[in-house]
């Protein structure tokens, strides 16, 4: 059993243009079906730092957020106990992880991510792995891939 | 015995002044950032700020060209791989920046995120390198808005449309705080700024 093999990704946010003093637009995320997620902000060339990063939650498909506890950057603890920090302005190609156990959470989640007002902005991504699942994954589309080649 | 700095940014008015600065204190050290680095071709240019990953794409190998007839260059602190794709992997400085985005203020000593505007940046850099006198050439600001844009800097090119926004909320602040935290420095601004600049310790040159 491979754990990665049995998770899906899902594209939240995918890379394209640069933002700048401008939430990003992240798709809604279903979490039915999965017990653990992982959101993932990854961060590309950027030049100013994020004014907001936290996850929320709802019952009800695009309405009704609100904001977990524990996963709200810069106010909530990270795992080694410190609190945890905003992408910075020199955070390049850095790896943000928002992770969530789904079994005591709504269904719906939704990132809010704010980028500050800079002067070129940066290139942002969110994706997320959903794991522990009811039914594992074991196509590619399940898996939430184009294509996936293994060895 | 003084140590004026030169500190020159982008804004149309840079090549007119810099010669007017340069006149007045020929022995003064300069530093520079993004497109100005054009400026220097005749004149010593010992700084050369580059981080704004834009500016990047445009000036790394001309920050690489000045560094043979030593310029040294400047960068922000970031992992390895971020700084070899901005071209700034052999900057002679690289500056670690500390604090929240948008901090508008100046803490001496101190590299601070002072919305990250370039010019906010290298006059940190003069501040923190002993400038009792700084000379401000080119930093007057954007006068492009939303609802129009207009060549903001002396090669023409446009400046941001949130430009006088952004001129309230990190040029000016950030300026008029270095005014207020340095009393011992005298500072000598040229141009017509569009924002609003008072203190004892400070020179109009327009």
């Amino acid at each position: 059993m491979i754990p990665i093999q049995q998770m899906k990704f899902v594209s939240l946010t995918p890379p394209a243009a640069l933002v700048d003093a401008a939430s990003l637009t992240v798709a809604e995320l279903d979490t039915k079906g999965f017990d653990h997620c992982r959101i993932v902000l990854w961060l590309g060339a950027t030049d100013i730092a994020c004014s907001a990063a936290k996850i929320t939650e709802s019952d009800t498909a695009g309405s009704g957020h609100a904001d977990v506890t524990g996963l709200v950057l810069a106010t909530s603890d990270d795992i080694e106990g410190n609190t945890s920090a905003l992408p910075t302005a020199t955070d390049d190609n850095g790896f943000f992880f928002f992770d969530i156990d789904l079994r005591y959470r709504k269904r719906y989640l939704d990132a809010t991510i704010t980028v500050g007002d800079g002067t070129a902005g940066g290139y942002y991504t969110v994706f997320a792995v959903l794991s522990r699942a009811d039914k594992v994954p074991d196509t590619i589309a399940e898996m939430g891939a184009v294509e996936v080649v293994a060895v | 015995m003084t140590s004026p700095w030169l500190v020159v940014g982008a804004s149309p008015s840079a090549p007119k002044y810099l010669g007017v600065a340069l006149a007045r204190r020929p022995a003064a050290k300069t530093i520079t950032t993004n497109a100005s680095i054009r400026l220097f071709d005749k004149h010593r240019l010992d700084y050369y700020f580059l981080s704004d990953h834009v500016a990047c794409g445009k000036h790394s190998g001309e920050a690489r060209q000045m560094q043979t007839n030593g310029t040294k260059v400047i960068t922000l602190q970031r992992v390895d791989d971020a700084l070899r794709t901005r071209g700034v992997e052999t900057a002679d400085l690289k500056l670690k920046a500390v604090g929240p985005g948008g901090h508008a203020e100046l803490v001496r000593g101190t590299y601070h995120h002072a919305g990250s505007l370039s010019g906010n940046w290298i006059t940190q850099f003069a501040i923190n390198n002993g400038a009792d006198e700084i000379h401000w050439v080119g930093l007057e600001g954007y006068a492009s808005t939303d609802d129009r844009v207009v060549p903001d800097h002396w090669d023409e090119a446009p400046g941001p449309p949130r430009g006088q926004f952004i001129n309230h909320r990190c040029a000016q602040p950030f300026l008029q705080s270095c005014i207020d935290h340095c009393p011992d420095i005298h500072f000598v601004f040229y141009g017509k700024p569009q924002i609003q600049l008072a203190g004892e310790n400070l020179e109009m040159v327009q």
